[in-house]
């Protein structure tokens, strides 16, 4: 960071104008760093921890199939970063495979989530506990 | 100038007339459908502005964008918005890969006609007509009303349901040119091989999915005006009409383009380099072949819908899954038997 | 290099953006449109990592596919004006910690293995090689993945159906 740059912004006292300039140096120091596997991996973590927080908090059936889709998408961009940067193509079959069981899973899932709103006219899964003792 | 300042504008201007192109195509077809509907029913048509009414889809413009934009009490906004847009941005986009023309010479430069020569060109059509059962789906969703949401479900359950048929029909080509590239695929229509005589059933269960993911009559049951009022467009007014109006035109161009390019040789001329005319020449009749060949298909589309009534939406269904599909999976795999016993 | 960079960033910010609004949006149909962008922002992330077969794939069976099933499902459980369609949250507190958790436990892990990584190739052919390793190395997986597919159209068209 320029010298004269966090004098003057110290100096302004205005946060909004602070805040940017942070963030301007944020995305310099970001922009210069080489792209290596760990940022794809880091970002995988994180779709997935998003897609469990989803799982965990909500109680929409269709909502709980979206974030198992995301989680699937997380692991994906593992597997496609893992073929590319170890040089080999059977991570991308993986994903293949993977997109195979999603599709066959959101075809069964939509199939179950309808019969069950013809039953029980609700997509509320704490209401669905028929199999619970 | 620097070389990559030079390949951005050359891209630039391919995309600005090529979009401009289809977009003046897209009006015109609209007036050749009202035109030859006319001639079908044995009335005139519109021929009262400019000479034989050519300046009519400019007035028509003029008149939706006056008009007052309604939209529904308790309609989803936002996606009541985004609907038509998605609608047009899908079918535009299409044209992103398909060549019109072979490679020209323009000041010892070697530009390709086509705006994109990507590697997998199929699958990204694939891909596109995929996103566009978007457009109907959401806009029937979001305008809380039940005929356009009977229009919205029946255009996604028929989509979904073509989608495969196209998918597997395009197969057969893929096979026989070892490429997902359209460039390689017209390239190799040459002199008399197109497509469409090493794969005529391909071509008619592509044809009938073409029909299907157009929405065009006989399979218009999303917007079957008699049933549902208007279908997934019932609530629609002014520009955002409009929108889907010129979605539905771009669609049946771009289907007609895409069909041209797998099956009729795309902008291919038979014989045409063994008459020995100048290269500029050669390369110039080429993009009026393909032009040519759209036409005459985008006329085709105009003919069918006014000669054959609409499916009902059972038959609909029933030729998808019993017919188009089993049919395209026998194309695929005679394909593959006569690919592997003679192919030298 | 840098285009590639702020690509990376661009197509990041929007996977992560988009999928905390797929958690946390009130309505299902904006969690769908959410998914939508969310998808296309990990086709990117797949081009640039020089699997565009994979992305194009991502696009056709996630956004062409799955998602215009889910979206179909919220049409088909959701009466447009009368049931309100939005749903509460839970948990929120605990959820958001375990998660926390697990995803310090994972970039600890992705930082103390050592990668046995290699230069990316650039714009090399991807389908053939695919085609190839499906057909040959993992050809009982593919034939046994087309049966799950089977299996599942099946099983689906007959759950949906009415039993009489």
């Amino acid at each position: 960071m320029n010298l004269w740059l966090f004098i003057l912004m110290l100096s302004s006292c205005d946060i909004r104008f602070i805040l940017l300039v942070l963030f301007l140096n944020l995305s310099l120091l970001l922009i210069n760093i080489m792209i290596d596997i760990n940022f794809y991996l880091i970002l995988s973590a994180i779709l997935f921890a998003i897609g469990v927080i989803g799982v965990l908090v909500r109680r929409n059936a269709i909502i709980i199939f979206m974030c198992i889709e995301l989680m699937l998408n997380a692991v994906n961009i593992s597997l496609v970063s893992f073929s590319s940067f170890l040089g080999n193509s059977s991570g991308q079959i993986f994903v293949f495979f993977v997109m195979t069981v999603a599709a066959a899973e959101a075809a069964i899932g939509l199939a179950i989530v309808i019969s069950l709103f013809r039953n029980k006219e609700t997509l509320n899964i704490d209401e669905i506990n028929i199999l619970k003792w | 100038m620097p070389e990559w300042l030079i390949d951005i504008l050359i891209t630039l201007t391919k995309i600005v007339i090529v979009e401009g192109v289809i977009l003046t195509a897209v009006a015109y077809s609209v007036y050749a459908e009202r035109r030859v509907s006319a001639f079908t029913q044995n009335r005139i048509g519109p021929n009262r502005v400019g000479p034989a009414g050519l300046l009519q889809p400019l007035v028509d413009v003029v008149k939706l964008l006056m008009k007052e934009d309604i939209v529904p009490a308790k309609a989803n906004r936002l996606v009541h918005a985004l609907a038509p847009g998605i609608s047009i941005l899908v079918a535009l986009s299409t044209f992103a890969v398909i060549p019109f023309g072979d490679k020209i010479l323009l000041a010892g430069r070697e530009i390709k006609l086509q705006i994109a020569d990507v590697n997998i060109g199929i699958l990204y059509i694939l891909a596109l007509v995929s996103l566009g059962v978007y457009g109907v789906t959401l806009s029937g969703w979001s305008s809380n009303s039940k005929y356009s949401l009977l229009g919205g479900l029946r255009s996604s359950a028929q989509m979904i349901s073509y989608e495969l048929s196209m998918g597997l029909a395009v197969l057969g080509v893929i096979l026989i040119n070892g490429s997902f590239e359209l460039d390689t695929i017209v390239q190799n229509q040459f002199g008399w091989k197109w497509n469409i005589i090493l794969q005529p059933i391909g071509f008619l269960t592509f044809l009938v999915s073409a029909f299907a993911e157009t929405n065009r009559t006989p399979f218009d049951l999303p917007e079957a005006e008699q049933e549902l009022v208007g279908g997934y467009h019932t609530e629609y007014s002014s520009m955002k009409f409009a929108m889907f109006f010129l979605a539905e035109y771009a669609n049946v161009i771009v289907a007609s383009s895409v069909i041209t390019t797998l099956y009729l040789g795309g902008w291919q001329f038979p014989y045409l380099q063994t008459f020995g005319l100048p290269d500029m020449l050669v390369s110039i009749l080429q993009v009026l072949a393909f032009c040519g060949k759209v036409f005459l298909m985008v006329l085709f589309f105009i003919w069918v819908r006014w000669t054959i009534p609409r499916f009902r939406y059972d038959q609909l269904m029933n030729l998808g899954w019993k017919a188009m599909l089993p049919l395209a999976l026998a194309n695929l795999v005679l394909t593959a038997i006569i690919l592997t016993l003679f192919k030298t | 290099m840098i285009y590639y960079t702020i690509l990376f960033y661009v197509f990041a910010v929007l996977a992560v953006a988009t999928a905390f609004y797929v958690v946390f949006a009130k309505n299902v149909i904006h969690s769908a449109f959410a998914l939508f962008g969310t998808l296309f922002a990990v086709a990117g992330l797949f081009v640039l990592l020089n699997a565009d077969f994979i992305a194009i794939t991502q696009i056709m069976v996630y956004v062409g596919g799955i998602l215009v099933l889910m979206i179909f499902g919220v049409m088909l459980t959701t009466k447009i004006a009368d049931i309100d369609i939005h749903t509460k949250n839970l948990n929120r507190i605990p959820a958001i910690l375990f998660s926390t958790g697990i995803t310090v436990i994972l970039i600890f892990i992705l930082f103390t293995t050592k990668w046995n990584i290699k230069p990316q190739v650039q714009n090399q052919e991807t389908v053939s090689q695919i085609g190839k390793l499906m057909l040959t190395t993992y050809l009982l997986p593919f034939e046994i993945a087309s049966i799950v597919l089977l299996v599942a159209l099946v099983g689906s068209a007959m759950y949906a159906r009415k039993t009489k």
